[in-house]
C-alpha cells in the first residue's frame, strides 16, 4: 500500500561518452609513450648483457676502430663506405656478392644501392650509427631512455607523494598551520630550484664518496645510489606546485555539502579524508603527475647535460645529447649523435604533455560538450 | 491525553559566532522547542534566522570555534538514556550522529560524494551504525533504496550520483539516512532545490516513511505550503529566536505574532493580486492585531501595555531592551509567543504559563489530512 504513494523511478542509464578517449592527440601521445616505455625497458636485458672477452656491458662495448659510423640507412660517401664494408666478415661479403651477382671486391666498393645496405645491415650496431668510441648509439639511446624515463617517473612519484601529503595536511588543518606550511612553500619557491638540486646532488654524492670505502659498496650499488640521489633531489624540489594545487582542492572540497553529509552520518575524521576526500583528488593528482614526469625528465637531462646528473659511461638522453653536441662542429658533423637523442627526448616530452593536457581536459568539470 | 516522553527538548539555546576581530554574531538567541516521537515539527523562518544552525548544532556539525554555545540545553532521548547533545563525548556523538539522528540536506546535487557509488555511501552508514557486513549490509541498503522508490535497487547501488537526477539523489540521501533506523530525521530544506512535482513526491515519501519507521521529523523550511502539508507543530523563528510555537491548524487560524501574520500575509493569492494592483505584501508592512492582544492581556490579568509581542520592528516598551528582554510564554493553551519581558510579565512569572513549548499532538492518520487549500489568508 505504502509503495503506491510514490511512483518508482527508472534506474539510471550509464553514460556513454567517455571523456578520457575524447582527446585524439592525447591518445596518440599515450600510444607513443607505451611503445617508447616498452622499447626502453623491454630492451634492458639486451643492452646491459655483457659481451666480448672483457665482459663489458653491451651499452659500453665498442672499438674506436668502429667509431663515428653513420646510421646504416643514411647515404655515405666512398671513403665511409669502404671503411664500413671492410668491417663485414669475408664470408658474409661473399654471400652478399653472390646474391647480387657481383664479385666481392666490387661489392665492397659499392657506396650506395641495395648491395651497400645489405652489407651494412649485417652489422646491427650501425642502426643509429656509433659514437667516437664505437659504441652503438641505438643501444645507448635505449638504455638512456630507460634511465631518463625511470628517473622521471620516480622523481614525479616522490614529488607527487610529498606534495599530496603536504597539501592534504595543510588544507585539512587550515588556519595557522596552513598559513605556516604555505609560507614555507613560498620560501622554497623563491629559491632557484636548480641550485637546490645541484646542492642536494653534490652533497649526497660527496657524502657517499667519502664513505664508499667504509660501506664496502659494489660498483652497481654505487650506481644505484647515484641514480637515487638524482631522482630524490629532483623530486624533493618539484613537489611545491603539487602541494599548492592539492591544498587548494582540499580547502574547497572539505566545505562541500557531501563532506558535511559524511560528517552527518558519523564518518570518523580519518575516513572522511581517506575515503571521501582523497578519491576526489585523484583527478588533479593524475593530471599533475603526467605533467610532472616530463618536467622531471627535462631536469634530469638538463643536469646530465651540465655534467652533474647521470655519470658516464651510463647514458641518459641528456648526456647523449650533450656528447652529440660536441660532435657537431666546424671540422665534422656526426649529426646522428645529436639528432637522435634530442628527437627521442623531445618527442617523449611532447607525448607526455599531450597526455597530461588530454587528462586535464577530461577531468575539467567545466569543459564544453561540443559534440 | 497522557503526554509521552519528549524525544528532543531544546531549551533556550544561544549560539554565537566570532569572525576574528569583529563583535560576536549571535546566530541563535533563545531557541526552544520540543519534538515528540513520531511527530513532525516544522521550523519556519527567513534566511539567517538561525533555523539551520539550530539543526546543525543538534548533529554537532557547527564548528567550534568559531562558534560557541552561550547557554541552553538540548536533551535527547538516546538509546543510552537522556543526553545533552551539546555536551556529548566523542564516542556517544559518533553513535548518535547518523545512527539515532540522521539528516538530509538542501542540495541533493552536491550532498552525495561524486566519486563514490550510491551503494558505497549507503553501505558506509549501515556498517558504521548497524555493524552489518557483506551481504547482510547490502540487503539492508537494497531494502532502503526500494523503500524510497528507486527501481532496480541492485543496479542503483552500483550507480554514481551523476547518473541520478536531483529527485533521485534526494531519495538516495533519504535512503542513506533511513538505513540506520534513526529516531529523529532532520530535514534541512529538503525540497528547496527541487521542482514542485518532485517536491511533493519527496515530502510524501518523508511522511510515509515517518509513520512506517515511527521516527520523528524536524522539518526546516521557509515554505509555508510545505509546512501546511506536512507538519504537526510549527515553530516560527525570527532573528535567532523562536517567536511562535503552536499546532499547525491553530497557527494558521490564529497567528498571534506579527511576524507569523506577516509570513502568512505574504503568501501570494490570486484574488488578492487582482484586487490590490498586484502589490504583494512585505513582511515589515504587517503589524500586530491590537484587539487580539488586548484580550490576551486582560485574560492574564495584565495591562494592555504589559503584554506585547516581541519583535524588532516594534519599539521596545519602557524599561526593556530589544536584545535581552524577551520571553517565550504560553499566552493561551497550546500557543507560545515571544513577548516583551516587561515589568508586568516579570512580576507575573510562572502564573503566565510555561516557557518551554511542548505539544505532543500528532496529525490524524493519512486520508483525513488537512486540505492545503483550506489555508486561511491572513489580512
Amino acid at each position: 500500500m505504502a509503495e503506491q504513494t510514490v511512483p518508482a523511478l527508472a534506474a539510471p542509464r550509464r553514460q556513454r561518452d567517455n571523456p578520457l578517449t575524447r582527446s585524439k592527440v592525447g591518445l596518440a601521445g599515450l600510444a607513443f609513450l607505451i611503445c617508447m616505455t616498452a622499447a626502453c625497458f623491454g630492451s634492458l636485458p639486451f643492452v646491459t648483457a655483457t659481451v666480448g672477452d672483457t665482459a663489458t656491458p653491451r651499452y659500453n662495448a665498442g672499438e674506436p676502430r668502429e667509431g663515428r659510423l653513420p646510421p646504416m640507412w643514411a647515404p655515405v660517401d666512398t671513403e665511409q663506405a669502404l671503411s664500413l664494408n671492410r668491417l663485414v666478415a669475408d664470408k658474409d661479403a661473399a654471400r652478399i656478392a653472390a646474391e647480387f651477382g657481383v664479385d666481392v671486391e666490387s661489392a665492397r666498393k659499392t657506396t650506395s644501392g641495395e648491395v651497400a645496405s645489405a652489407m651494412r645491415r649485417h652489422w646491427d650496431r650501425t642502426f643509429l650509427g656509433t659514437d667516437e668510441l664505437g659504441r652503438s648509439l641505438w643501444v645507448r639511446a635505449l638504455l638512456g631512455g630507460a634511465i631518463s624515463l625511470g628517473i622521471g617517473i620516480a622523481a614525479a612519484a616522490i614529488s607527487v607523494g610529498i606534495g599530496t601529503i603536504y597539501g592534504v595536511i595543510a588544507g585539512a588543518a587550515g588556519g595557522r598551520v596552513d598559513a605556516i606550511m604555505m609560507r614555507i612553500v613560498d620560501v622554497i619557491y623563491g629559491l632557484p630550484y636548480i641550485l637546490l638540486v645541484v646542492l642536494l646532488a653534490v652533497a649526497v654524492d660527496g657524502f657517499v664518496s667519502n664513505n664508499a670505502a667504509d660501506w664496502d659498496l659494489t660498483q652497481s650499488q654505487r650506481l644505484w645510489i647515484d641514480l637515487a640521489t638524482l631522482f630524490i633531489a629532483i623530486g624533493g624540489v618539484s613537489w611545491l606546485t603539487m602541494a599548492r594545487v592539492i591544498r587548494g582542492q582540499v580547502l574547497s572540497l572539505k566545505n562541500q555539502p557531501f563532506m558535511e553529509a559524511a560528517r552527518a552520518i558519523g564518518v570518523p575524521v580519518h575516513r572522511q579524508f581517506l575515503r571521501h576526500l582523497l578519491p576526489n583528488l585523484l583527478g588533479p593528482i593524475i593530471v599533475y603527475t603526467t605533467l610532472t614526469v616530463p618536467q622531471a625528465i627535462l631536469q634530469e637531462s638538463f643536469l646530465s647535460f651540465l655534467g652533474i646528473g647521470v655519470k658516464p659511461p651510463l647514458p641518459s638522453w641528456g648526456n647523449l645529447a650533450a656528447d652529440g653536441l660536441d660532435q657537431v662542429n666546424r671540422h665534422r658533423s656526426d649529426w646522428w649523435l645529436l639528432l637522435f637523442p634530442s628527437v627521442l627526448l623531445g618527442s617523449t616530452l611532447l607525448a607526455l604533455n599531450f597526455v597530461g593536457e588530454g587528462l586535464r581536459e577530461a577531468f575539467d568539470p567545466k569543459r564544453e560538450r561540443q559534440e | 491525553m497522557s503526554q509521552p516522553a519528549p524525544l528532543l527538548e531544546v531549551t533556550d539555546l544561544a549560539l554565537s559566532f566570532s569572525n576574528g576581530s569583529g563583535p560576536r554574531i549571535q546566530a541563535v538567541d533563545g531557541a526552544s522547542l520540543t519534538v515528540y516521537p513520531e511527530q513532525t515539527v516544522a521550523v519556519v523562518g527567513e534566511s539567517g534566522c538561525g533555523k539551520s544552525v539550530t539543526a546543525m548544532s543538534m548533529m554537532g556539525l557547527v564548528p567550534m570555534p568559531p562558534a560557541r554555545t552561550d547557554r541552553g540545553t538540548m536533551m535527547f532521548d538516546s538509546s543510552s538514556g537522556r543526553v545533552d547533545l551539546l555536551k556529548l563525548d566523542r564516542a556517544t556523538l559518533r553513535r548518535v550522529r547518523g545512527g539515532e539522528i540522521a539528516m538530509i540536506f538542501q542540495e541533493p546535487m552536491t550532498s552525495l560524494n561524486p566519486v563514490l557509488t550510491i551503494g558505497d555511501q549507503i553501505l558506509e552508514a549501515v556498517r558504521l551504525h548497524r555493524g552489518l557486513r557483506g551481504s547482510e549490509a547490502e540487503s539492508v541498503a537494497i531494502e532502503a533504496l526500494t523503500e524510497v522508490g528507486i527501481r532496480d535497487p541492485e543496479r542503483g547501488l552500483r550507480s554514481y550520483p551523476h547518473e541520478y537526477s536531483g529527485g533521485m539523489r534526494q531519495r538516495a540521501m533519504i535512503a542513506m539516512a533511513l538505513s540506520c533506523r534513526p529516531k529523529l530525521l532532520i530535514a534541512d530544506e529538503p525540497t528547496t532545490a527541487l521542482d514542485v512535482t518532485i517536491q511533493k513526491q519527496i515530502l510524501d515519501l518523508i511522511t510515509d516513511l515517518r509513520s512506517r519507521h515511527s521516527m520523528a521529523v524536524l522539518l526546516i523550511t521557509h515554505d509555508l505550503g510545505v509546512v501546511a502539508e506536512q507538519a504537526d507543530v510549527v515553530c516560527v523563528m525570527y532573528a535567532g529566536r523562536v517567536v511562535e510555537y503552536a499546532e499547525i491548524s491553530h497557527l494558521y487560524r490564529r497567528p498571534l505574532h506579527p511576524y507569523t501574520r506577516a509570513l502568512l500575509a505574504c503568501i501570494p493569492s490570486l484574488d488578492r493580486a487582482q484586487s490590490t494592483d498586484s502589490q504583494l505584501t512585505t513582511v515589515s508592512a504587517v503589524t500586530g492585531d491590537e484587539s487580539e492582544w488586548t484580550r490576551l492581556a486582560s485574560e492574564s490579568g495584565l495591562g494592555i501595555n504589559d503584554l506585547r509581542p516581541w519583535w524588532v520592528w516594534h519599539d521596545a516598551p519602557d524599561g526593556t531592551d530589544v536584545e535581552t528582554d524577551s520571553r517565550l510564554i504560553e499566552v493561551e493553551a497550546g500557543h507560545w509567543v515571544r513577548v516583551w519581558s516587561t515589568a508586568g510579565v516579570r512580576d507575573a512569572g510562572d502564573r503566565l504559563g510555561s516557557t518551554q513549548p511542548s505539544l505532543a499532538t500528532r496529525r490524524r492518520p493519512a486520508g483525513q489530512r488537512g486540505d492545503r487549500h483550506a489555508m486561511p489568508a491572513a489580512h
